[in-house]
């Protein structure tokens, strides 16, 4: 299959109840042989911390936003050699340094790397009151071992659409 | 102090707390909508326990056992499973016999990544083991 179909979309600002019912759709594909239990499994962490950096660290600083046609959208392709997983969404324009640095620096440092960076935060973070938003983004390319691809589209002077696209090896 | 028991839900794992045969479970999904406020209270009982612990046994004789079997758990909730681990760190720095036993479907899974990460980080040896 390589139509670019997505097999799973949704368009609109997440939430905890929206990404369940998304799980939900996710386990549905896999009860019906679409996705085989290691991938699913993969996907699964892959979908639930992509949406949840979003709805946590994107969505709930954003108190109006009016460009219906940049509202967040989070979709899965079913690709010949692997599943195309593209998550979209407004961000405000001065987070835009830090993540860029955070992506460019998980594309950079290679598996032991990003281990190595993961248990660190880890480590770091056991007490913190707030959880570092970039320890999902790690979590996700240790799982993925593919590099991340990102494009901010500029939105207005406050806001560019954020796109992050991951790829999920069938084998 | 009393035994704690928590009922899986979909997204929150089962808790048992089981003084009286010094063994901790939490088994299923950890993914709560507010990993905050699910984790708190067990982690102040786990807390008040092995502070009272350290004040009352003696820890060469004392054995416990830490089991894990996750199908799946967020990043959010490391974090949390960390505290847990890092307490009972302490009776294992004092010569108690403390067994983690971490559960994982396939070498390939995240889970079984998950288990050596924090094991490493919190350096205390995992017994990881094949779910049957």
């Amino acid at each position: 299959m390589d139509n670019n179909k997505p097999i799973l979309y949704y368009k609109g600002f997440f939430n905890y109840t929206i990404v369940n019912k998304l799980l939900k759709e996710l386990f549905d594909l896999e009860q019906s042989g679409e996705l085989d239990d290691l991938v699913s499994n993969k996907i699964q962490i892959v979908m639930v911390e992509m949406l949840e950096n979003n709805y946590k660290y994107t969505s709930n600083k954003i108190t109006s936003f009016n460009h219906a046609e940049f509202f967040p959208v989070f979709k899965i392709i079913n690709e010949n050699k692997f599943y195309r997983l593209i998550a979209s969404n407004p961000i405000q324009l001065n987070d835009v340094n830090d993540l860029k640095d955070h992506l460019d620096k998980i594309n950079y440092v290679g598996l032991p790397g990003l281990r190595k960076w993961y248990k660190e935060i880890l480590k770091n973070e056991i007490y913190s009151v707030k959880q570092s938003p970039g320890i999902g983004l790690i979590r996700i390319a240790k799982v993925v071992r593919n590099k991340f691809k990102y494009s901010f589209q500029k939105i207005d002077n406050k806001f560019l659409y954020y796109t992050l696209e991951i790829l999920i090896n069938k084998k | 102090m009393e035994n704690l028991y928590i009922e899986s839900t979909e997204f929150t794992p089962k808790i048992h707390f089981d003084i009286n045969n010094r063994k901790f479970e939490l088994i299923g999904t950890s993914r709560p909508e507010d990993v905050v406020a699910f984790y708190e209270s067990i982690i102040y009982k786990i807390e008040m326990y092995v502070n009272n612990i350290l004040r009352n046994e003696k820890l060469e004789d004392f054995h416990f056992n830490l089991l894990f079997d996750l199908d799946y758990m967020n990043s959010a909730s490391s974090k949390y499973i960390l505290q847990i681990l890092d307490y009972f760190k302490k009776l294992y720095h004092k010569k108690a016999k403390i067994t983690v036993d971490w559960y994982y479907e396939d070498v390939d899974d995240q889970i079984f990544e998950d288990g050596e990460d924090l094991s490493d980080v919190i350096k205390i040896p995992f017994n990881l083991r094949p779910r049957k």
